[in-house]
């Protein structure tokens, strides 16, 4: 109580632990997860299937009662509550309108069922249909509507009652990529101007880097990381993480030395670097760089790697030269265009542009 | 009153758990009071029923219908074997056994032949594109819906001496006197395919519109002709249709009453007129109990038959 | 033109399919044309009338019968239907829980027994209960009628239920609906293509009872199954084509209404 109202988590995520079925079938799908969301903080769980992040929406919005933990929705716990008993609403994956009523009387349903009286109800579904462009649909079925105007209503439903906290379950997966890619830019506009804390569920890593504030990476049943969209791509600190976010070399490292909080490490037998990050000496560590972090150099130059041009994959915004380094891994350089002036066989040295290189966790 | 001390950090684990304990004893209260209505009435009209019958086949007829309480075997007895009245020598009573023994055979001839029938025409249905399937399978589906007394009636209409067939066969030269169908075990034998031929052929549908068409495209690619397509390919893989489908038309033709009732005429009897004549005329309501146990623990061998190999047909499928 | 080569074709098949389809309607068929022929006889055929009709309903058995067989299946398509909504309600999008199982054999117990069987049991207890109660009157056949009616009616409202998902009425408890709202307002609406068709049948098969209704069935409780079967045994006669005919019409029409909910539902 004594802390100042502003700075209280909208979402406090405390030792959740939720397994499902029992004895030898027992599946763990969280694992002791702990994780503070910020108010009105547009915050991703962004995770391959089965990470866990659906089950931590459905314990927040109360679809499931956890084994052990705590659930605070600014700062009162509420883990233990129905979910018609608490203040947060969801967008479901599949969009879950009711089929029976209009779309005006979907966006109403919860504020009929908070017992708001019919003028305020009236003027919030207007204030609603307007918010997502709909107002000339509001009396047409859901099953009139196309997927992108469903999802639409399916957002005014949700924010309809006001909620302190909107999550959000996979809402875009159902769409075409054209259509994802405005809705994308959609939930963001509506997050700035509702100023609700939005929780979106996601498996897709280009959708969570390009809307969130904050991202927490799952897998299996853990939070792995949770930062910034930059801190997550550019600094991955496991290497789940490293490898599920984009396209990533990872090459293994000699520690020669380490010193207060860095290291001397060796990479690919060829080149050595100072990077941050505590090991012993001797010991082996995966480094990650991303592949339009590193760049082709004069064949001999210091500071370099040296390897062989295995092949030259284009994708149509760039091309990527896979290389094979001295130690025998893989190593792949981004560059822009077609052109990259070498064909297989050819001998290339790398650069590695400075704080390009992660240590990871394990 | 709240003690001081329950304000602690379990505090919020205990209401966790008093929230999971609440929630899934309303969820098994709800259940309960849901099943209740329709488990209590047929519980009581439905399998009470049964066993009272099991009781009544043990016991003794009473003299104007009903039972007399003292404990016999007779029913069963009487089944099998006959008492002469004079000599009280024992001989195989053959007048029921071969009313059992007809009802097997009336009800397995008609399954085999519903299923000859059938199968073409749930293959055919299958293959149509799936408008006009929906609309097959209501046409195939609708007579089942329909009240079997008044089919039945009109097949006695069709078949008898002065019937449709007769007279088309008289009329164009073919006989020049009826054949005498009607009250025969022909006549059953045609009645019980046409009333249960729906049966047959919902289940062999449901199986053979799953059927995969790239796998008939592979067997053709390697070489089959129509007819092994059809006994290497589709037959094996309709397989659980075809044993569902037998099972729903053996099991209703073997204690079939309406159709030999009116088209084998009261004298061709099968086990489910003999059962009715006991609680009617007869008025020997253990015997009747007893054939009904007996017909029941048939239909019983044929299910217990059917969940052994449709289990098999599962795991190959 | 050479024939395209259709994979899914077997020689002899769709004439067979055919077969069927003209066997199974061709002996209805002539019974309803002959119910409108203007003569005693039922094969040939003179000129359209409804003089059976007329007779039909002139016969004070027939509209007694019809009440009878009326009332029956409105009450037991009423009770089956809902007893079947409760207990489909309480076997579907659950885990197994224990008894579940138990209860599915025992809701659909009246259809694994054969007719007949069901018939003469019902009929022995009723006489039990009688004998020990004196009481008398329709409502046994009532009873026997809702019993076989339940696991009819079950059928489609279970499969109406497992098409739905649980996500619709998370969605109502999220948007703040507490449980019974959430039937009320969601679940019940959704389900009612599913109890409309499940009384349908349910009113269907009631209607259609020979064989129970026969052996239960006490004095003055006559339904029009039991009325067409007396008269069949004393003869035929073009009114009996008549009557049945209604009937026939009347299960058609319930069971086309059943097949109109159920296409919405798949729709």
């Amino acid at each position: 109580m004594n802390q100042p109202q502003d700075t209280t988590p909208a979402i406090s995520v405390r030792s959740l632990v939720k397994t499902f079925g029992r004895g030898a079938e027992m599946i763990t799908a969280l694992n002791n997860v702990s994780v503070d969301i910020r108010q009105n903080e547009f915050f991703t769980l962004l995770g391959p299937s089965g990470c866990g992040k659906t089950t931590l929406l459905r314990l927040i919005a109360g679809f499931e009662l956890p084994d052990q933990g705590e659930v605070l929705l600014h700062g009162k716990e509420i883990a233990h509550l129905p979910p018609h008993k608490r203040p947060v609403n969801t967008v479901f994956q599949n969009y879950a309108l009711f089929p029976h009523l209009s779309v005006s009387r979907n966006i109403a349903f919860g504020l009929e069922m908070l017992g708001w009286d019919k003028a305020k109800v009236t003027a919030t579904v207007e204030r609603m249909l307007e918010l997502v462009k709909l107002e000339p649909l509001a009396n047409r079925m859901p099953d009139q509507l196309s997927g992108g105007q469903q999802q639409r209503v399916a957002l005014a439903r949700a924010l309809a009652p006001e909620p302190r906290v909107l999550l959000l379950d996979e809402p875009l997966a159902a769409l075409d990529l054209k259509l994802r890619k405005d809705m994308q830019l959609e939930l963001k506009r509506l997050q700035d101007e509702t100023g609700i804390t939005f929780v979106f569920v996601t498996h897709d890593q280009e959708e969570a880097l390009t809307m969130s504030d904050r991202i927490a990476v799952m897998s299996n049943g853990l939070i792995q990381q949770v930062g910034t969209p930059h801190d997550i791509y550019y600094a991955p600190e496991t290497r789940f993480v490293a490898d599920f976010i984009g396209d990533i070399n990872i090459i293994r490292g000699e520690v020669n030395s380490t010193s207060d909080g860095s290291m001397q490490v060796t990479l690919a037998g060829d080149l050595e670097m100072t990077l941050a990050g505590t090991a012993s000496v001797g010991q082996s560590v995966a480094v990650a760089i991303r592949p339009e972090r590193s760049h082709f150099a004069v064949v001999g130059a210091p500071e370099t790697l040296s390897a062989r041009v295995t092949d030259n994959v284009f994708f149509g915004a760039g091309t990527n030269i896979h290389l094979m380094l001295n130690n025998g891994q893989g190593f792949i350089v981004r560059i822009q265009g077609q052109e990259s002036g070498c064909k297989p066989g050819d001998t290339v040295a790398i650069a590695i542009e400075r704080d390009a290189a992660k240590v990871l966790d394990n | 009153m709240v003690a001081p001390a329950d304000i602690s950090p379990t505090s919020d684990s205990q209401k966790l758990a008093r929230a999971r304990q609440i929630d899934a004893r309303r969820k098994r209260n709800t259940r309960l009071y849901l099943l209740l209505p329709g488990l209590v009435i047929i519980g009581l009209f439905g399998l009470m029923p049964l066993s009272i019958t099991l009781v009544y086949s043990f016991l003794k007829p009473g003299s104007y219908g009903g039972v007399e309480w003292v404990f016999s075997l007779d029913a069963y007895v009487q089944f099998f074997v006959e008492r002469d009245i004079f000599d009280d020598t024992l001989s195989p009573n053959w007048a029921y056994i071969s009313i059992f023994s007809r009802s097997i055979g009336l009800s397995f001839g008609a399954t085999l032949g519903a299923l000859i029938l059938g199968f073409p025409t749930a293959y055919y249905i299958a293959s149509k594109p799936a408008h006009q399937r929906n609309f097959w399978l209501f046409l195939i589906t609708l007579p089942f819906w329909t009240n079997l007394l008044i089919r039945t009636y009109a097949m006695l209409i069709i078949i008898r001496d002065q019937g449709v067939i007769n007279l088309a066969l008289m009329n164009a030269g073919i006989i020049d006197k009826p054949i005498s169908i009607l009250y025969t075990d022909t006549a059953v034998f045609i009645g019980l395919i046409y009333s249960y031929l729906p049966f047959m052929v919902l289940p062999l549908y449901a199986s053979l519109e799953k059927l995969d068409l790239r796998l008939i495209e592979a067997a053709y690619d390697l070489y089959a002709s129509r007819f092994k397509v059809l006994t290497k390919i589709i037959l094996p893989l309709a397989k659980p249709g075809i044993v569902a489908g037998c099972i729903l038309v053996f099991i209703p033709g073997l204690g079939a009453y309406i159709t030999p009732e009116l088209l084998g005429g009261g004298k061709k009897l099968m086990i489910g007129n003999l059962i009715a004549i006991q609680f009617g005329s007869s008025r020997n309501w253990p015997f009747g109990s007893a054939a009904a146990l007996i017909l029941m623990a048939v239909v019983m061998l044929a299910l217990l038959l059917y969940v052994r190999h449709g289990a098999k047909g599962a795991r190959h499928g | 033109m050479a024939k395209r080569f259709d994979l899914r074709r077997q020689t002899g098949f769709s004439e067979i399919a055919w077969f069927c389809l003209f066997a199974l309607y061709a002996p209805i068929l002539m019974l309803v044309v002959f119910s409108f022929n203007d003569n005693r006889s039922v094969v040939k055929w003179t000129e359209f009338s409804l003089r059976w009709y007329y007779e039909a309903f002139d016969n004070d058995g027939i509209r007694a019968a019809t009440a009878i067989s009326l009332k029956l299946a409105f009450v037991s398509a009423f009770f089956g239907t809902i007893f079947a909504t409760m207990a489909a309600l309480a076997t579907t999008r659950t885990k197994p829980y224990k008894g579940m199982y138990l209860a599915y054999a025992v809701i659909n117990q009246p259809l694994m027994i054969p007719e007949i069987v069901t018939a003469i049991a019902s009929l022995s207890l009723f006489a039990l209960i009688k004998q020990l109660t004196g009481v008398t009157g329709i409502g046994y056949l009532m009873l026997a009628h809702t019993v076989f009616t339940i696991p009819f009616a079950y059928m489609p409202i279970r499969a109406r239920l497992e098409d739905m998902t649980l996500t619709l009425e998370q969605a109502a408890a999220d948007l703040y609906a507490p449980p019974t709202k959430v039937f009320w307002k969601v679940t019940f609406p959704l389900l009612i293509p599913g109890i409309v068709a499940g009384a349908m049948l349910a009113f269907v098969v009631s209607l259609d009872d020979v064989i129970i209704t026969l052996m239960v069935a006490g004095p003055g409780e006559t339904t029009l199954p039991i009325f067409i079967l007396g008269a069949i045994r004393r003869g035929i006669t073009p009114e009996i084509n008549a009557v049945s005919t209604i009937l026939l019409v009347a299960s058609i029409v319930f069971v086309a209404i059943f097949f109109l909910v159920q296409k919405k539902r798949t729709k």
